[in-house]
This record gives structure tokens, sequence and C-alpha cells, in this order.
């Protein structure tokens, strides 16, 4: 600065000497001061609006809204022959926010008449593609779905996806929930309201409008309280935007900067986009509702699209103030409120008085308030540790993912269900069992999806995650790595070699502490069949075997089933369970058992999309091969005689003879722990039930787990058949049962074992 | 048609035999189902052949959880798992289609093509063992279906 100065003045003294008489000093003093203040203040308030000019762009331009992610559950795929009963359907519908409805005018409406259903679907894009709009018909035998025929074209379609429920929102920290829109997807008649009511002139001002504050003033004196406010809709998103709440003359100053210098920026179209994302519109407990989106989820439970004219003067009503128009809370108050912008709208020339009187007769149709308690905490749970692997916890609350899961809602229901019928259940019948808990997981065999898990008897509860973190000693249902190793032996070892069941003692070399296990029913059995042993669940001949397959072996074997957790002892102890894992491990390492020796990571993601629906990552089917077929097929059939006659033998009773089901129980010291996992057809379920506080409750694997693994089944009704043999499999006749054996390598050509699978 | 049949066994025996074939849609096979499951697969089909291989994977994904024990949609999901050079995963797919594919006559030809998956999987992780066994394996099973 005084080197600009010092530049600028020596020529013009120069030039001044000769003509006129030196000035007195102290005036040229004055007239250069002046200048400089001038100056000065022209480059401060240049400075100023400069870095004005800076924050506005940077925060206009940048990402300007934190949004949570959310997440769905599973969606709903009808097709020709798929088992849903119409009531199902129509629970779906509704948890949809479909309407029932006597005519169809609108999409999200349906109507059915017993096993027929009409449906207007909603679009919505998926990871795979788009669902497109549709009028379908949909009908039903019995609890199938028989067709599903477009009414447009009356033409049969092949497949129908409905849109999946949202199950849970991850929360930017300040809890603000968004829903975001595009100005093009901004019904015309909400814009009319929104100009008619807020700014009159907000398509010719530069930001601010002195018109329209001497208009709003005078129209608020005439009708004796605030119709309009004096801000131009560009002021009031900069004031909400950008700055902060208090009411001071700086503030004032800045906002209208800010205005000016966002109009200069940018168009009108992107002020008003930003300004539907950006405006409050109501409160629910600790979370805001803000953007126009949001609110019509919030009021009306539909998207902005699916809003007609009363709704949505209803919301441009609510912007001056949504407490005290709250339509929820003061339902006349917000009807008078809305009919009063229908007016506005009609002074502007927006609608006629026709549109005007029909939307005023109408009722406020405010849907009932959904509660924002998701109600599926512990799985959510597990969708988070999952995107961990993957994203950044700030990025889960601001980036406004889509987070497509394998939730089924109705089959978490239905094991929510179970789990506190059968809890109740547990504890009359026993008189140890108290303060129960409970966890259940249920999986896909086929792909490993998670399609329900089950926290404690109360589902709403989000604190211990106990599927994922309950991390228990887990009893006999490691005896399969001790028997699926000697089963990998097929020279030395098949389903009906003769193994020892008789005492046996370890002792410790660095302790001298001295291990002495025993039976259940602390009687030993001598020699027994080894496909007995297992389904029995014989401590003393497990221990033998394992002992004489190798420790080393058992580990590695666990492993191979899918367990990463590392051990850093290595006991025999382990061989009955003493191994702690949480009900999620062992889910993955019967995974593996179910699958037939395919190891599928237990997956609670399909896909992740942005915000706009860019498909962002694919959780694709994994799959790695990890045992011969032929030794996991013998174990699946001593499985099987596990539940039919061994341990299982009781709780099955109830169970229909037709269903073909293996499973294993588990128990830990002094009954602390009862496990039961278990699949047939394409479920596999683990259950657990013991305390918090880890103390005895009197249950077996037997008596406690797989009660509520029975009631479960019973509930879902699996399809269920028996396993395909592999080639190599031959079946023989041992006394009265046939048992397959391991017959040589497992070669492709040979076709004989064909008939003898379906056999039993 | 039995023709047909003859030049495409020997068609294969001939890839087995040259080896090294690279991935093309003929690893995917259109096929009668029920309804919902054939209009996946021809979507699945068609991203194939856009080469979208992770759109073609998600809808035949989408199309085990209708009919999980449909051999050919795993074999299809092998074939789009070759094409990607995901070479582990194909051969487990291809290997699980075997898994479920009964040894019924026709589901041979099924087998086959799994086992000409997994060799090309093999020769892809330059496993030459399981390569050898793959092959030998798809032979035989060639075999027994010209006598």
């Amino acid at each position: 600065m005084t080197y600009t100065e010092a530049n600028r003045l020596p020529p013009r003294r120069r030039s001044r000497i000769p003509k006129k008489r030196l000035p007195p000093p102290r005036k040229k003093f004055h007239f250069k001061i002046r200048w400089i203040i001038i100056l000065l203040i022209m480059i401060f308030i240049g400075n100023y609006i400069g870095a004005i000019d800076v924050k506005v762009r940077e925060q206009f331009e940048g990402k300007r809204w934190a949004l949570p992610a959310r997440v769905y559950a599973s969606p709903l795929e009808l097709y020709s022959g798929s088992n849903i009963s119409p009531d199902s359907l129509n629970i779906e519908l509704k948890a949809l926010g479909y309407q029932y409805s006597k005519k169809l005018y609108e999409i999200g409406q349906y109507q059915r008449s017993k096993s027929k259903f009409i449906i207007k679907t909603r679009a919505f894009k998926f990871w795979d593609g788009t669902t497109s709009p549709r009028k379908v018909q949909v009908s039903f035998v019995g609890s199938t779905v028989k067709s599903i025929i477009e009414l447009q074209t009356n033409q049969q379609i092949p497949l129908l996806r409905l849109e999946p429920r949202l199950i849970g929102k991850i929360y930017p920290t300040h809890n603000e929930d968004r829903v975001l829109v595009q100005l093009k997807n901004v019904p015309q008649q909400l814009i009319d309201a929104i100009i008619s009511v807020e700014d009159r002139n907000f398509y010719s001002h530069y930001g601010v409008s002195l018109r329209g504050t001497i208009r709003a003033l005078f129209e608020n004196i005439m009708s004796g309280e605030v119709v309009q406010g004096g801000s131009t809709l560009t002021q009031q998103l900069v004031k909400n935007f950008y700055l902060t709440p208090e009411k001071t003359f700086k503030r004032k100053i800045n906002e209208a900067i800010m205005s000016v210098l966002l109009e200069w920026h940018y168009s009108k179209e992107q002020i008003l986009e930003a300004y539907f994302n950006e405006v409050f519109l109501g409160q629910d407990g600790n979370r805001a509702i803000h953007g126009i989106g949001m609110a019509a989820r919030f009021y009306f439970n539909r998207s902005l699209n699916e809003l007609k004219l009363p709704q949505l003067a209803l919301l441009v009503g609510l912007i001056r103030g949504p407490t005290s128009y709250n339509p929820r809370l003061h339902p006349q108050i917000a009807m008078d409120r809305r009919n009063m912008v229908l007016n506005l709208m009609v002074q502007e020339g927006k609608i006629s008085t026709n549109e005007s009187t029909l939307a005023k007769n109408t009722a406020l149709n405010i849907s009932k308030k959904m509660s924002e308690k998701f109600p599926y905490p512990a799985f959510i749970g597990l969708v988070r540790h999952q995107l961990h692997k993957d994203y950044r916890e700030e990025d889960l609350r601001s980036e406004g993912l889509q987070i497509f899961t394998t939730l089924n809602p109705t089959l978490q229901k239905v094991g929510e269900r179970v789990m506190v019928k059968g809890l109740k259940k547990l504890q009359k019948r026993h008189r140890k069992a108290r303060n129960l808990q409970g966890a259940m997981v249920l999986t896909n065999v086929e792909n490993g999806e998670v399609l329900a898990l089950v926290n404690g008897k109360n589902s709403q509860y989000a604190g211990f995650n106990r599927p994922l973190n309950a991390i228990r000693p887990i009893g006999s249902l490691a005896k399969i790595a001790v028997y699926l190793t000697a089963l990998e032996r097929n020279k030395s070892y098949s389903l009906t070699t003769m193994i020892d069941d008789r005492p046996y003692k370890w002792e410790d070399r660095n302790t001298g502490e001295v291990w002495k296990p025993r039976n259940y029913d602390k009687i030993s059995h001598g020699r027994v069949p080894l496909y007995y042993a297992l389904s029995k669940s014989y401590n003393l001949a497990t221990v033998r075997l394992g002992m004489s397959l190798g420790l080393g072996k058992i580990y590695e074997t666990l492993e191979r089933l899918g367990i990463e957790r590392e051990f850093k002892t290595r006991y025999p102890s382990m061989l009955l369970g003493s191994i702690a894992l949480s009900p999620l491990e062992v889910t993955q390492m019967y995974q593996t058992i179910a699958s037939g020796g395919f190891r599928i990571p237990l997956q609670a993601i399909r896909a992740v999309l942005d915000h706009s629906g860019e498909p962002l990552k694919h959780y694709g089917l994994e799959i790695k091969k990890r045992f011969e077929e032929a030794p996991v097929y013998l174990l699946n059939y001593a499985l099987r005689q596990a539940v039919r006659e061994g341990t299982g033998r009781r709780v099955s009773k109830t169970l229909p003879d037709s269903m073909i089901l293996a499973g294993k129980t588990g128990t830990s010291n002094d009954l602390r722990d009862s496990w039961f996992a278990g699949f047939g057809g394409k479920f596999l379920a683990v259950t657990w039930i013991g305390r918090d506080d880890n103390k005895p409750m009197g249950l077996s694997g037997g008596t406690g787990a797989m009660v509520i693994w029975r009631d479960l089944i019973v509930s879902i009704r699996p399809k269920t058949s028996m396993p395909q043999a592999p080639n190599n499999i031959r079946w023989r006749k041992k006394g009265s049962r046939r048992i397959p054996y391991i017959v040589g390598k497992n070669q492709d050509n040979k076709t004989t074992a064909e008939n003898h699978s379906f056999l039993f | 048609m039995n023709l047909l049949k003859i030049l495409f066994k020997s068609l294969l025996v001939l890839t087995l035999i040259t080896g090294n074939v690279l991935a093309n849609s003929s690893y995917l096979i259109r096929t009668d189902a029920t309804d919902a499951v054939k209009s996946l697969l021809n979507t699945a089909k068609e991203h194939y052949e856009k080469e979208e291989f992770e759109q073609a994977a998600a809808i035949l994904e989408r199309a085990i959880r209708i009919k999980p024990k449909h051999p050919i949609l795993w074999h299809n999901l092998a074939g789009v798992r070759l094409a990607q050079g995901d070479w582990e995963r194909a051969a487990s797919l291809a290997s699980k289609s075997n898994a479920i594919a009964t040894k019924s006559r026709n589901l041979k030809e099924l087998r086959i093509r799994n086992w000409v998956v997994i060799t090309l999987a093999c020769e892809g992780m330059k496993n030459e063992e399981c390569t050898k066994e793959a092959r030998i394996q798809a032979q035989n099973l060639a075999k027994s279906l010209a006598n």
C-alpha cells in the first residue's frame, strides 16, 4: 500500500510545483489522508466481501449437507409360483406406505379383493436396475402367487420386485434428517405456492428486494398478522445455510451481501433447489426435519412427487413456523394456514378458484407419525460392523449412502416372536432357568445371507449385541471339527468305524494338572460306531478320537470351517468346546457344513448406492470350496441322526417326519450356555441361550436352545430335501439301517450312485 | 440335433486338448426354468454381452435367491467370474454347480462345461496340477457322454 502511494504521488507534486505556490502543509496532509482512508475502507470492504464470496461459493458448491445413510431390507420379489400369502403381501404393502383405496388414482395405492390385488407400484432404483412404476394385478391361489399381469399392456410379467423397506438410518452427528430433491422432480405447484407466499418477485430481484419488504410490511399491517415475511427466498436460504440464528445488525448486513453474491454466481433454479433442500419443516424429538423431500415423508409418508395441491400447500404453509402450524398438534391452525396459502395462489393467478375450493375441501390426511425408532438395532449393528470394513464412520454419517441389506422382515418377526415366547416357556418349565437371554442367527444356506438376527427377549434393545458379541464356550458344537477331520481320512475312518468311549485322562506337563472329561450321562459306553458317538455327543469317544487325529489338525479344520479367531493356547478340552465363539461365528462354522463344504462368508449387505442412486459397491456372493463333498456328506448324515435319534431326539418328536433336518446340540460347563445349530432346506439357524451374567441356568443344548430352534423351524416350515450324494458315495446296509460310505475318488464319469442318493 | 450334439462334444474335447480357450459367451447357457428365473437369465446375458460383469453377477445372484438348486445359474455365475479373471471364485462356483447337478444324463453336458470352467480357472491360477486333473475329469465325462 505504501508502495503504491509512493509511486503515485511524486509526479503529481512535480507538475504542480512550478504553477502554484505550495499549499500549506497541513491541508495537503488532509487531502492525502482522505484518499488513503477511502482506499483503506475500499480495500477492507473488498477483502471482506471477497472473504464472504469465497465462503458463499465454497459452501454452495461443496458438499452442502450431511445426509444420513439409509438402510434397506431385502425387497419382496413376487413371481408366479412364489410362496407368500395374500395377507403377507397386504402387510408388506402397508409397511411400504401403500394406501388402500377404492379407486386407483395415484402411484402408491392398491386395491384388494380376497386373493387378488391391483397395485400402482412405485419406481425404485436398485443396484442392478430400476423398477419402473406399473399398474399390476397379482392373483393368488392359496398362499402361492398364480400370476402377475401388467394392466396397461395386459401382459404377464415374470417378476415384480417391490421397493424395499427402510429399516434404519445412520444419522449425522447433528441429527439432521433430509432426503435431497432435484428441482426437476419438484411439482410446479409447490414452486408456485412458495413464490406466491414467500417471495413474489423471486424471479426478478437480485437477492434482496426493497419492494418486497415494503409490501410485506404493508400487507401484514393491513391484515393484522404476519402473512408474509420481508425476506426474499434467497435471504432465507442464506440465513439458514450460512448464518447463525442471532439477530444482529452485522448479521443482517452479511445476509444482504451474501444474498446478492449468491444471485450473482448462481441461477434462480440452483438457488430454489438449495432452498427446497435446506428449509426447516419440523422437529421430531431430537431429529430435525430438513428439506421438502424429508417433510413429504415425515408428514404424509409419501415421496414428494406423489403429493397433490392441498398437501403441497400445507408444506409451504409450514415454512413460517413448523411448530406453531404443526398439523399433528394443531390441525385446525394448520388447515387455516394451508387455505390461506391456497388463497394467495389464487390471488397470484397460479391456480383457479375452482382448484382452490377443491383443495380446501380436502382433509389434511397427515400420516400416522412413523416411529423413528427403527425396529432392528441388532441387525443394523451387524450392518455397521460389516460396513466399517469399507467405509469410514464419518462417511456413513454424512454421505447419504443407500445400503441394501439381506434382512427378511417377515422372518425377523417370526424369529423375534419365537425367541420371546420360547424364553418365557423355558423359564416356566425349568425352576433354575431365570433371567434367560438368547440370540438367534438365521441365514440362507446357499448364499450366506443373514436373514434374521434376534437379540434377546427385547428386540428394541439397542445395547449389548449378543449375536455379535456374546462370546461363549460352544460345548459340543465344536465336535463337528473332530469328526469331519476323521471322515476326511476315508481310508481310516467311516461312519461305522468303532471308536473308543472308555474313560480318559490327560495331564498338563507344565502345571501337572489332570483333566478327566466325563460323558454327559456320566457313563462310559465302550466301543461305539463313529456316527453314533457324534449323534449322542459322547465326550470320551470324541476326546480319544480327537487326540489320535492330533489337536493341530482339529484347529486347522476349525479354521477351514471359517473360524478366523486365533487361539493362543491349545488344550484338549477344546475338543469338547472349551473355546468361546459368538453366535455369528458359530453360524459361519456351520454354514460351511450346511452348504456341502463350501465356505461362504456370512453377509448382511448386498450393495451400496450413493445418495442419487449411483452404484458404488456390490457385495457379490463369495464362495470357496474348502472340503471335499463326500466327507461333508457323511458328517451331514451323522448330524441328521443327532436330530432324530441322538441328543435332539426328544425335541424333534414334534417336528414333522418328512422334514430332513441336521444339527448339533452344545452345552457348556455347569449348564451356563445352551446352544443349537441346525439346518434344513435353505435355512441354517443357530440359537444360544444363557444369562448375561454368565451364571448357570439349568438348560442343556437339547432342553433349551433346541426348543427355540424347533419352534422356529415349525414356524417357517422349510422345504427340505436330501442333499445330493457325490459320485463316490455308496449306500450300504448295516443291520437295519442304510449308511453312506466313501468309495474311491470323486470321479465324474461314474454314474452308478445315481438312484441311491434318494434312498434313505 | 444329434449331429449338433456330436459337433459340440468334439469341439469341447478339442478345446480341452488344445487347452487355453478365452472365456466367451458360450459359458452362459440359457435355459427353461420358471419364468422369473428365465427373465433374469436373459437380463444377465444382456449385461454379460455388454461386458457389465458385476451387473450380470448381481442378476444371477438374484436368480439364485429364487431358485438356489438350479445348477445352470451357478454355472453361469462361474462363467461371469471367469470372464472377470476371478479364477478362484469361478472354480468354486463351477464346483458348486456340479455338486447340485444331478447325475441325470441331460445335465452331463453342464458338468462338462463346469469342468472346462475349472480347467480354465486353474490355468488362470497357473496351477498345473489342478488344470490337469480338471481336464481329465472333463475328458472322461465327454468320452462317457459320447458312448
